[in-house]
């Protein structure tokens, strides 16, 4: 396949891959959040840029307003980076519940084959296109779902042959750091006296087996004691059902983060990303100390 | 305002605001680190409350054998005390204790074909087998949730936050290398 895909594709309804890499791009930046846009080197360029236009325009003192940005920027920065670092992993085997991070690979949900743009290979998150939908992380012990709607995510580009273009595709890998909960059965409500209505009703409305199963007496109907037979084995039925959806392992769910924390979702690897986060750290750090020195001296 | 007054203020407010980052971060530690040991203590507790169903469906089929399941009944509270006060060195101690009372019980319950074939011995054997290695799991999360912690509050600059206010390392649940195995209770049912 080729590193450098046509400009525009015959099959597209009406945008090419390289329309989409266009649009998607203020959802990237929305998605990704200011942090991570201030960890870029693009950033970084465009960062001192603006501040040599200030000194030369403006003065010197000025440059204490984007050093002290500078500061708040290696704050968050420096943040982000001892989180992933301090984080243990949890298997969802156990799933230890609370603040963890997950590490395993991106899958589409059950019981879904397509995701994205129909012209674009499958997608589990394509920003600016299907953001909100929820998606499963799978480690090599169980399933979380994952839903991105308050989470940010960074995504990294290259992975496929669609080079410019922002997503998360099935089978990659995925690290996530949030609030892990577990959905059980018995969290769920479970109306016992709905279930045997609803079986009852439904043994009724085929009179023909409930004659079959219960007439005992064979007189072509159910009497008074024959109902009670009745009421016994569906109570049974629902009564081993429950069980057996109690056994059932529970919906690991990752939705969001405790006030303060950290939401985050990435295909780059999460050792890659806290390098990153603290090169840019102390990159802002020494900017902002750089501008205190070079206000002194000058 | 004087440039110097400026640089002073702003060297003031960013070590202030670096401060603050890593008690916010330290208290995260603790808060992360107790969550942990609770997301163990729960599956604890579970497990402990199996056992007295796991000994009375077994009182029934072993009359010969109360010696074997009043171990694993005493192993059983020494683990809860322990659980109760907190103290990492005695669970460690009694649950290798609890788990060779199991292992123990469970081989003997191989001589009774009938407590074998009991649908509530089943079911009970495969809730404690998954718990244990639920649990587990879950100590050596609390164990990293541990290290993180301690780690961090004897680093500089964090220890200095840490020695002001306090901050306390979390004892590991450290099991020796014959504690750490877990009981196979599957095994003991091979033919």
């Amino acid at each position: 396949m080729s590193m450098w895909p046509p400009t525009s594709n015959p099959e597209a309804d009406g945008l090419n891959w390289y329309q989409v890499a266009e649009n998607q791009r203020l959802a990237v930046l929305r998605r990704g959040g200011v942090m991570n846009l201030a960890a870029t080197w693009g950033f970084a360029i465009a960062w001192l840029a603006g501040c040599y236009f200030l000194y030369q325009r403006v003065g010197q003192e000025w440059l204490l307003l984007p050093a002290t940005v500078s500061l708040l920027f290696s704050l968050g920065l420096f943040r982000r980076y001892r989180l992933i670092v301090d984080t243990p992993t949890s298997r969802l085997s156990s799933s230890a519940q609370g603040y963890v991070e997950l590490r395993g690979t991106a899958l589409l949900p059950a019981g879904e084959s397509f995701r994205g743009l129909p012209h674009l290979p499958v997608t589990v998150w394509l920003p600016g296109y299907v953001e909100d939908e929820p998606f499963v992380l799978e480690d090599e012990h169980g399933r979380c779902l994952l839903y991105p709607e308050n989470a940010e995510i960074v995504t990294r580009t290259g992975d496929n042959h669609l080079f410019l273009l922002h997503a998360i595709y099935p089978g990659q890998t995925l690290y996530a750091l949030g609030e892990l909960y577990t959905q059980r059965a018995d969290n769920l409500q479970l109306d016992r006296r709905e279930r045997l209505a609803a079986l009852l009703a439904e043994w009724k409305s085929d009179q023909q087996q409930l004659l079959e199963n219960f007439d005992a007496n064979g007189n072509g109907q159910i009497d008074p004691d024959e109902w009670q037979t009745v009421r016994q084995a569906a109570e049974q039925w629902v009564a081993e059902d429950l069980r057996e959806q109690q056994r059932a392992p529970g919906t690991h769910v990752m939705a969001g983060a405790q006030a303060g924390q950290l939401f985050l979702i990435t295909n780059i690897p999460p050792e890659e990303l806290a390098l990153r986060y603290r090169w840019a750290a102390w990159l802002h750090l020494c900017f902002w100390l750089a501008v205190l020195m070079g206000i002194h001296l000058l | 305002m004087n440039t110097g007054l400026l640089i002073f203020v702003s060297l003031l407010g960013g070590l202030l605001l670096w401060g603050i980052l890593l008690y916010n971060q330290l208290v995260a530690l603790k808060n992360n680190t107790e969550k942990a040991w609770s997301n163990t203590d729960v599956l604890l507790k579970q497990r402990n409350a199996e056992l007295p169903k796991l000994v009375a469906v077994c009182k029934e089929h072993m009359q010969y054998e109360q010696e074997t399941l009043q171990k694993v009944m005493e192993a059983r509270n020494r683990v809860a005390s322990a659980m109760q006060s907190g103290d990492m060195g005695a669970l460690g101690a009694a649950e290798n204790t609890l788990r060779i009372g199991l292992g123990n019980l469970f081989a003997v319950a191989e001589a009774y074909p009938e407590l074998k074939a009991s649908d509530s011995f089943q079911h009970l054997r495969e809730r404690i087998s998954g718990l244990e290695d639920s649990i587990a799991d879950r100590r050596e999360f609390y164990n990293d949730s541990a290290a993180f912690n301690n780690t961090r509050i004897e680093q500089f600059p964090d220890v200095v936050i840490a020695k002001a206010f306090s901050f306390k390392r979390f004892r590991l649940m450290s099991f020796t290398a014959e504690e750490t195995r877990d009981v196979d209770v599957a095994a003991h049912f091979q033919p």
